[in-house]
């Protein structure tokens, strides 16, 4: 088993093959040996944020090793498991925080379920309704925000 | 809150790699983040990875992305082109109703390019310098758009090209001396421009031209004696321009069938034995010229061996026809 301390010094206590999910804890262990029962700390995650994480690596245990990628396949991020999507319905500020973690612990299945996920709330929305879903300030001038508004007319109407 | 403002640079390029291109692009918009997040020159290829596909040899069919090029950010058009046209070899977009500029920031990655045809469309700006980054290419054509300015002189490192056409655009000042190196060329098309000056003299080099096109343009001065060197040539039509001087001596073109000179300034005459070329069938030259000499019996003699010949009166109508058929 391996320990792990959130920024807010949880203490969590994690089978190897989860805690090997991640390829910053994995380096870690191996770096400090298999003796050492001190906990790992993790500065950089919360602990709710570090629960929702074992939580999907949990979920993913048993998963197959990856296969290897294909360069010249096109990717989409409309590809998600059932069960993932059930995993990321979570509000906005939870989501970011998972793809902040996925990415400091290298974790990346779960930074890619957290990218296509937001990817996936963007798409199909006009520039409003994306300013409107992450609060965005517009921060153009209304000459500014023309001028890109015209540059971009092309691919507007396609 | 907006927590895509607080979410570092690195993380936001992969979530926004998702989003398909030209979705994603109108989101620049959105604020100024967005807009540098989106114009970062390094997210056009985490972005494009995704999302476009390597063709090979042939693109004869263009997509959405294909008609994209010549719109896009100079970052995306060479993530495109450096994703999706390295192996293509031959290019073939005529009358697709394209809009925009020549893809200049795509050209250095299109280099494999042999037959380049993106010929009557709408494309407006000038050749850039880049283009002369394709030294593979045999065949050009960017005919019948609105394409203007001059012609860069780059357009010379194009040694391979046999075919070049550049008519019906809206191109200006004179031809590059450069244009002399493409010695492989065998048809060129410049008419129906408002290119201007003389057809400089080094353009004798071009041994192998077959088709020379260059009417309905502003062309002045006299033609080189070096275009008698042009012993390949089957057409010549110069017709209204502001040439002038002696005709070149058109014995010289061996294979010659189409000459056209008319509506020029051109005086004296026409060199004798003209009649012995075998392949002429068109001789167009006294109409508008006012300055050129044919005797009687020289004509006769002319005509009687050219069948379509503005020399003489009664074929003087046809000459007229022959006008239309010219491009």
């Amino acid at each position: 088993m391996v320990k792990i301390t959130s920024s807010d010094n949880q203490e969590f206590t994690i089978s190897k093959e989860i805690a090997n999910q991640s390829v910053l804890i994995k380096n870690m262990l191996e770096d400090v040996g298999e003796s050492d029962d001190q906990p790992i700390p993790l500065p950089n995650v919360s602990g709710a944020i570090l629960q929702k994480v074992i939580e999907y690596a949990t979920m993913h245990k048993d998963d197959p090793p990856p296969a290897p990628e294909d360069e010249t396949k096109l990717k989409t991020s409309e590809d998600i498991e059932e069960r993932d999507k059930e995993f990321m319905q979570l509000d906005q500020g939870t989501m970011f925080e998972i793809i902040l973690a996925a990415n400091y612990l290298d974790m990346k299945n779960l930074l890619d379920l957290g990218c296509k996920t937001v990817a996936n709330m963007i798409k199909g929305k006009s520039v409003e309704e994306v300013r409107k879903l992450f609060n965005i300030v517009n921060d153009f001038t209304p000459e500014e925000e023309e001028q890109i508004r015209k540059e971009n007319e092309w691919c507007e109407d396609r | 809150m907006d927590h895509t403002a607080s979410t570092p640079t690195e993380l936001m390029h992969q979530i926004l790699s998702w989003i398909p291109p030209l979705e994603l692009l109108p989101l620049q918009r959105t604020n100024k983040r967005f807009q540098s997040l989106l114009l970062d020159p390094h997210f056009a290829s985490l972005n494009l990875r995704k999302h476009v596909t390597a063709i090979t040899l042939e693109s004869t069919v263009p997509d959405a992305m294909d008609k994209a090029l010549f719109h896009l950010p100079p970052s995306y058009q060479t993530a495109l082109a450096q994703f999706k046209y390295k192996q293509v070899i031959r290019i073939v977009w005529e009358a697709k109703r394209f809009t925009g500029s020549l893809p200049v920031a795509a050209f250095p990655q299109m280099t494999g390019v042999h037959f380049l045809s993106w010929g009557h469309n709408q494309f407006t700006g000038g050749i850039p310098p880049e283009l002369g980054l394709l030294v593979n290419l045999r065949h050009l054509s960017l005919s019948r758009s609105p394409l203007g300015g001059e012609i860069p002189p780059e357009l010379g490192n194009l040694v391979n090209l046999e075919y070049c056409g550049l008519n019906g655009c809206q191109f200006t000042g004179r031809l590059p001396v450069e244009m002399a190196n493409m010695t492989n060329l065998r048809i060129l098309y410049l008419g129906g421009n408002q290119l201007e000056g003389p057809i400089p003299s080094e353009f004798g080099q071009l041994i192998n031209l077959e088709v020379f096109h260059c009417l309905k343009n502003k062309f002045s001065g006299s033609l080189p004696r070096e275009v008698q060197l042009w012993t390949k040539l089957r057409e010549f039509l110069i017709s209204h321009n502001e040439f002038e001087g002696a005709l070149p001596d058109f014995t010289k073109w061996v294979e010659v069938g189409r000459i056209d000179v008319t509506w020029n300034r051109f005086s004296g005459v026409v060199v004798d034995g003209v009649e012995n070329l075998e392949s002429l069938e068109c001789l167009y030259v006294l109409a508008g010229n006012n300055g050129i000499i044919v005797d009687g019996e020289q004509a006769d003699r002319i005509a009687r061996a050219v069948r379509k010949c503005d020399l003489t009166p009664p074929e003087w109508s046809k000459g007229q026809q022959g006008q239309s058929l010219i491009l």
